[in-house]
C-alpha cells in the first residue's frame, strides 16, 4: 500500500476552491474538510475523509471513496464505478459515483446515484449548477433515507420521475420541464385524505429569498376534503401559486386552483413553521354552475338533504377575515338557476349580493329573480332588500312579492340569533287577495272559486318549526275562512308537516258542490277543523265537523246524486237510486252535518245524533222527508278522501 | 246534632266525588313495546311468539293497574282522565319514514352496520365509527347515507310523540328506541355505551 501524503494539498487546493466558489461569497469558505487520506494500491483508489461540512450546518462523516482498478490518480482521475459510503445524521449511506477529475486544468465532474439508479446528482466545476435527476423516485424511501429523525407526512407510494436543477451560485431549486409524479397518497384523518394523486408540476425556489413558486396539474386521483369529494380524473385542476417570506417567522401563501370548465378559487393565507395560519381570503368563482355542481356540489347538498338538486349560470362566494378567519362573507349570484324538486323550491335568473360580517354591520343585500319558487309558493319577477349583520337579519323597507294575481306584502321581517336553535322573528306581512283558482290550478285540485287574503302579524320558530301568530283570512265560496295557529315544520326537510286550526262560516254549498262535482246542495255550510296536520302534503290528522246553518232567503236542497254521494259515505250504497225517490231531482232538508276525527288513518265519522253505531247526516224536511243514517263510523281515511272528491265514482 | 252530622256525611261525600284524579304518565313499557315493533320491523326480524309472554302479566304497568283498581279510594274517586296507554304506531308521516328506514336498511345500512363502519349511537342516532375500510367516494357516500338516516329517525320520533298527543314526550320515545336499537342489533354491529364509548355487541 502505497501513502501518497502529497496529493492531500492538491485536492485541498483543487477542489475545495470549487465548492467555495458554488457557495454565496459572504459566507467565507462555506466547505469544511478535515481527515482527507487518499491511497492508491494494486487493487484500485480509496479516499478518506473524516469530515465535511457546509457551513457547520450539514456535516457529512466517515466518507469513503473506492475506486476498483489500476487508476491514475494525478494529473487526471476519471472512474465510473466509485462505490461512495458515507454517514450523515447518524445513518450510513451508500451510492454509486461516476467522478472525473483534471487536477491541471481544474476541471472535474461528478455523477452520483442510489444503487437503485433512482436518483442522480450531476456536478460539473464548468456551471454551478447540479442537476438532479429521478426516475420512479420513490419519495417515502428518499425521506427515510434523508431524514431518518425527521417525521415526515407518510405520502404512500409517491413516485417521481424529472429533473430538478440546483443553482450553487443563487441558491436556487428549480424544475423548469415538468416533473410526473403519481401515486401520491395522504391521510390526515377520516375525513382529510388524498389518494393515488397524480399529474404534472414546474416549481421554482429561491433559498435566499426564501420565495417559492409552482404550478401542478392534477388528472389523477381522488380527495376528500370533510363532505367534498373530488375525483380528479373527471375534475382536473390546476393549482399554482406562491409562497413568500413575509417576515417574523412568516409565510404568505397564494394559490389559484382552476378548473377550466367552472371553477377558479383563489386563496391567501399566511403561515408559520408551526404549521399555524392567519388572514386567510378565498374567492371560489363557479362560472359554470351545472358542471361543478355535477362534478362537486350535488353530492355535499344531498350529504345536508338537497341531493338531486339542479342549477346552471354562475356564483362568486368570498370568505374574508376582518377579525378573525372568515368573519366577512359575501356570495353572489348572475344568472343562477336552482331546482330541487322534491324540497318545491326554485329560482330563475337570479341575480343579487348577500353580505355577510360577523363582527360589524354588513353592506345591504339585494336579491332579484325572474321566478322563484319556495315550498311550492310561486314568486313572481320581483327581489328582496335586506341587511344580515352579526346574527341578525332585516328587510329594508316593505317587500312586495307577487303571487300569481295578489301579493305578499312583507312590512317588517327581522330574524334574530340566527345560529341558535330557537331563532327571534319579528314578522309583520299581508296577503293581498290572490286567487283560489290560480292556486288551485297550479296544485292541481279541484279549481275553486274565491281568493285567499290575510295579515300575519308574526312568527316564531323553535328548533324546525316555525309557528305565524295570527290567522290568514280567505275569502272563499261566497264565505269566509279563518287558518289559525298556523305552522310549518321541517318545511325543506324529511316529511314537512304544515298544522292549523280552520274555522270557515257561511261557504256557498251550491258553488262547493259544484267545484268538486259532488251533487248540488243548496245552502250555507259552517265548521270547524281542529289540529289540522298534513304531512308530507297529506293529511295526517283532524278533527273537522261540518254543518249547514239555516240562512233567511237561502234554500236547502238536496239533489238525489248528493244524497247518494252522501249516503254512500256513511256506508250506504244507492240510497235513492235504487228507489222510486230516484223520479225527484232534488229534496229539502233542515240540516246537514258530518264530523270526522282523524287518527291513525282511520276517520271516526259522525253527523247529527250519534249514537253508538249510527248518525243522521242529513235530516229531511218537506215532503218526500229524506233522513240519511250512517251506521259505519269508522271509515278508512283515504277512501274517505277518495269519495268526497270523486264525484263520479259508480255505486 | 244529627242534621250537623248528616250534613257534614253528605257534605264529604259530595266533595269525595267532586274530587277528580287526573292520571297522566309516560307509558314506557307501552312505548318500549311500540318501538320494539318499529326497530324488528325496520331491522326485519322474524317474528316473535310473544302474545303468551307471562312476564308482561307482571310488568310494573299491569301490577300499579291491578293495586289502583283494588284500591278503595278509587272506588270513590272519580278517574276523569286515567289514561289509557295506546300507543300510536301508524300515521301516515309514521309509515313513509319507517318504510323508508327499512328500505335504506335493506339497501345500504345493514352492510355497514354488518362491516362495523356504521354504529348506533346511545342518542338514537346513527354515526360513522370506522370508515377506514372504505374507498373516498364510498367514504361521502356512507356520510349522506347516515345523514338521511338521522334526519328520518329524528322526524319518526317526533312524529311518534305527535301521533300520541304527547309531543312532550318526544325525548322519552327516543329513550325506547335508543334502548331497541341497541337491544336488536345483531351480534358484531357496534354500538355506542352510556359513556360514549364504542363497543362491538
Amino acid at each position: 500500500m502505497q501513502v501518497l501524503c502529497w496529493q492531500w494539498a492538491v485536492w485541498y487546493v483543487v477542489i475545495m476552491p470549487s465548492l467555495a466558489a458554488a457557495t454565496p461569497a459572504n459566507q467565507g469558505l462555506a466547505w469544511q474538510l478535515s481527515g482527507l487520506s487518499v491511497q492508491s494500491h494494486q487493487t484500485g483508489v480509496s479516499v478518506g475523509i473524516n469530515s465535511l461540512s457546509w457551513q457547520d450546518l450539514h456535516v457529512i462523516n466517515t466518507i469513503e471513496y473506492n475506486c476498483p482498478g489500476v487508476l491514475l490518480v494525478y494529473p487526471r482521475h476519471h472512474c465510473g464505478q466509485v462505490q461512495l459510503s458515507f454517514n450523515y445524521g447518524g445513518q450510513d449511506y451508500q451510492a454509486n459515483l461516476s467522478s472525473t477529475f483534471d487536477f491541471a486544468r481544474n476541471d472535474w465532474q461528478l455523477m452520483l446515484s442510489t444503487q437503485d439508479e433512482q436518483l442522480s446528482l450531476s456536478l460539473t466545476s464548468d456551471q454551478p449548477i447540479g442537476k438532479l435527476q429521478f426516475s420512479q423516485l420513490k419519495l417515502d424511501n428518499i425521506f427515510s433515507q434523508l431524514l431518518p429523525a425527521t417525521k415526515v407526512p407518510d405520502l404512500g407510494a409517491t413516485a417521481l420521475d424529472g429533473v430538478i436543477l440546483l443553482d450553487l451560485d443563487k441558491l436556487q431549486l428549480s424544475a423548469p420541464e415538468a416533473i410526473v409524479f403519481n401515486g401520491v397518497s395522504y391521510e390526515y384523518s377520516d375525513d382529510v385524505i388524498v389518494a393515488e394523486l397524480a399529474g404534472e408540476m414546474v416549481f421554482e425556489l429561491d433559498i435566499r429569498q426564501q420565495h417559492l413558486s409552482y404550478e401542478i396539474a392534477l388528472n389523477a386521483g381522488e380527495m376528500l376534503l370533510n363532505e367534498v369529494y373530488v375525483d380528479f380524473s373527471a375534475y382536473p385542476v390546476t393549482v399554482k401559486g406562491t409562497v413568500a417570506w413575509q417576515g417574523d417567522g412568516w409565510y404568505l401563501v397564494s394559490t389559484e386552483i382552476v378548473n377550466q370548465q367552472s371553477l377558479v378559487l383563489n386563496a391567501a393565507f399566511s403561515i408559520n413553521e408551526a404549521w399555524q395560519w392567519r388572514a386567510p381570503h378565498v374567492v371560489v368563482s363557479v362560472t359554470d354552475s351545472h358542471h361543478f355542481n355535477q362534478q362537486i356540489l350535488s353530492s355535499v347538498l344531498g350529504i345536508y338533504g338537497f341531493g338531486n338538486s339542479g342549477m346552471s349560470g354562475q356564483f362568486t362566494l368570498t370568505l374574508a377575515t376582518e377579525k378573525q378567519s372568515f368573519d366577512h362573507w359575501t356570495v353572489e349570484f348572475n344568472d343562477y338557476y336552482f331546482l330541487n324538486e322534491r324540497r318545491k323550491i326554485a329560482t330563475e335568473a337570479l341575480y343579487g349580493l348577500i353580505d355577510w360580517r360577523l363582527h360589524q354591520t354588513s353592506k345591504d343585500s339585494t336579491l332579484r329573480w325572474q321566478n322563484l319558487l319556495l315550498a311550492g309558493l310561486p314568486i313572481a319577477e320581483s327581489g328582496i332588500k335586506f341587511n344580515v349583520s352579526k346574527d341578525q337579519l332585516h328587510f329594508i323597507g316593505s317587500q312586495h312579492l307577487p303571487v300569481f294575481n295578489g301579493a305578499i306584502e312583507l312590512q317588517e321581517l327581522k330574524l334574530g340569533a340566527l345560529f341558535s336553535d330557537s331563532i327571534e322573528m319579528s314578522l309583520n306581512a299581508s296577503i293581498l287577495p290572490i286567487s283560489l283558482k290560480l292556486i288551485t290550478e297550479k296544485m292541481g285540485w279541484p279549481v275553486m272559486a274565491g281568493s285567499i287574503s290575510g295579515n300575519i302579524p308574526g312568527m316564531v320558530k323553535q328548533g324546525s318549526v316555525i309557528r305565524f301568530l295570527g290567522a290568514l283570512d280567505l275569502q272563499v265560496f261566497e264565505g269566509e275562512m279563518l287558518i289559525d295557529n298556523l305552522s310549518l315544520e321541517r318545511l325543506f326537510g324529511v316529511a314537512p308537516v304544515i298544522a292549523a286550526d280552520v274555522k270557515f262560516n257561511g261557504f256557498d254549498l251550491s258553488l262547493l258542490t259544484e267545484t268538486f262535482g259532488f251533487g248540488l246542495i243548496t245552502g250555507k255550510l259552517s265548521g270547524v277543523i281542529d289540529d289540522l296536520r298534513i304531512t308530507n302534503w297529506k293529511t295526517d290528522r283532524l278533527d273537522a265537523e261540518v254543518y249547514t246553518v239555516k240562512t233567511k232567503g237561502i234554500k236547502q236542497t238536496i239533489s238525489q246524486r248528493a244524497i247518494d254521494n252522501i249516503s254512500s259515505l256513511g256506508g250506504i250504497k244507492g240510497a235513492i237510486s235504487k228507489t222510486f225517490l230516484r223520479f225527484f231531482d232534488d229534496f229539502r232538508y233542515q240540516k246537514i252535518k258530518l264530523s270526522c276525527k282523524l287518527h291513525n288513518s282511520v276517520c271516526q265519522i259522525g253527523g247529527l245524533k250519534n249514537q253508538s253505531n249510527q248518525f243522521v247526516i242529513v235530516e229531511g224536511g218537506g215532503i218526500p222527508k229524506i233522513n240519511i243514517v250512517g251506521y259505519v263510523r269508522s271509515i278508512n281515511w283515504e277512501e274517505f278522501v277518495s269519495r268526497l272528491l270523486n264525484a263520479n265514482y259508480d255505486n | 246534632m244529627k242534621k250537623w252530622y248528616k250534613s257534614l256525611l253528605i257534605g264529604s261525600f259530595v266533595f269525595v266525588a267532586a274530587c277528580v284524579t287526573i292520571n297522566v304518565y309516560f307509558p314506557a313499557a307501552e312505548v318500549d313495546s311500540a318501538a320494539e315493533k318499529i326497530v324488528k320491523d325496520i331491522l326485519q326480524e322474524e317474528p316473535v311468539n310473544g302474545e303468551n309472554d307471562q312476564s308482561s302479566l307482571f310488568n310494573g304497568n299491569s301490577v300499579r293497574r291491578m293495586a289502583h283498581r283494588m284500591n278503595p279510594l278509587n272506588w270513590l274517586i272519580a278517574s276523569a282522565h286515567a289514561q289509557q296507554a295506546d300507543i300510536t304506531l301508524s300515521s301516515p308521516a309514521i309509515n313513509e319514514l319507517t318504510t323508508k328506514l327499512k328500505n335504506r336498511f335493506n339497501d345500504a345500512l345493514k352492510t355497514h352496520l354488518d362491516n362495523n363502519v356504521v354504529g348506533f349511537t346511545n342518542d338514537g342516532l346513527v354515526e360513522i365509527v370506522d370508515a377506514g375500510q372504505l374507498g373516498l367516494k364510498d367514504r361521502q357516500t356512507v356520510k349522506k347515507l347516515v345523514a338521511d338516516e338521522n334526519r328520518d329517525r329524528v322526524a319518526l320520533y317526533r312524529e311518534m310523540a305527535i301521533a300520541n298527543n304527547h309531543p312532550e314526550w318526544e325525548e322519552q320515545i327516543t329513550n325506547a328506541f335508543v334502548k331497541q336499537w341497541i337491544q336488536q342489533a345483531k351480534a358484531g354491529w357496534s354500538y355506542q355505551n352510556a359513556a360514549g364509548q364504542w363497543v362491538k355487541k
